[in-house]
């Protein structure tokens, strides 16, 4: 490997775990520290506006809904997520969150905002976008990488893990 | 769109809210939103003028700016985004906000 490579390479991993440890750094001392980056990310997925399905939910999370039940389990009781069974169809169970949910979920979008605001600052308008490009090809990479190794049990043992906290 | 009036469908007709925007002044808007800032800061509501800079001079942390903007959608059905958030500056932003909004 080139040296130019081999310092990309150890950037990049440094940014992975780094974004991952001040996240839960912040999510410790901050207002929500009764939740984990995966119940974060739960959070996210439900989104603060139109109520959506577990369907739903677990498809834009990668899950199956056995282990987003067990996650939204914890939010309910955490008072992050409420439950709604649909009027009209009363099979379909719709999750929605709670002021205190919506709350979690501006703060932890104002983190990933502050980081890329303090990112984009010093750089112009073609290179923002030359960085944003290349963002985007580095995130469709490990995404496909994902897909072929993923079955969802990452996800599963994250949830599990913090339910046996 | 930054800020936007809720679709019909996302309503809950159950929940007290103020259901039209559209009817309500401007007079209106700040008499609801020196309420909540009152409520919220533990604060008089005659502090609060249009002309008070909301970040130089209320004593309002990054959540407690969350905690309004949560309450004004609800209240008044609305999805503030953050980028309209961000161009807040005065207690009149935020009506104005709220006002062009309904109309």
């Amino acid at each position: 490997m080139e040296p130019l490579e081999q310092d990309f390479a150890a950037s990049l991993l440094s940014i992975f775990d780094n974004v991952l440890l001040t996240e839960e750094m912040a999510l410790s001392k901050g207002y929500f520290s009764d939740l984990s980056i995966a119940e974060l990310h739960t959070i996210n997925a439900i989104g603060p506006y139109e109520a959506r399905t577990m369907t739903e939910t677990a498809n834009i999370l990668g899950i199956t809904i056995g282990t987003l039940t067990v996650a939204v389990d914890r939010l309910v009781k955490k008072k992050y997520v409420e439950r709604q069974r649909d009027t009209k169809d009363r099979r379909i169970v719709r999750i929605s969150l709670t002021r205190q949910g919506k709350l979690a979920y501006r703060m932890h979008s104002k983190f990933h905002r502050v980081l890329a605001k303090r990112i984009f600052d010093p750089l112009n308008e073609q290179e923002r976008k030359i960085l944003t490009k290349t963002i985007e090809e580095i995130d469709s990479f490990v995404k496909e990488q994902y897909k072929k190794y993923s079955t969802g049990e990452q996800y599963k043992k994250i949830v599990r893990d913090d339910t046996e906290v | 769109m930054a800020v936007s009036k809720k679709k019909a469908s996302d309503m809950n007709e159950s929940e007290e809210k103020v259901t039209s925007a559209k009817a309500l002044s401007r007079e209106v808007i700040f008499d609801t939103l020196s309420d909540m800032l009152a409520e919220l800061l533990e604060m008089k509501k005659s502090d609060f003028s249009e002309d008070t800079m909301i970040f130089e001079e209320l004593p309002l942390d990054s959540l407690q700016l969350y905690e309004l903007v949560v309450d004004l959608e609800e209240r008044f059905d609305l999805q503030i985004s953050d980028e309209a958030i961000e161009k807040i500056r005065s207690v009149g932003d935020v009506v104005d906000m709220i006002h062009d909004a309904a109309n």
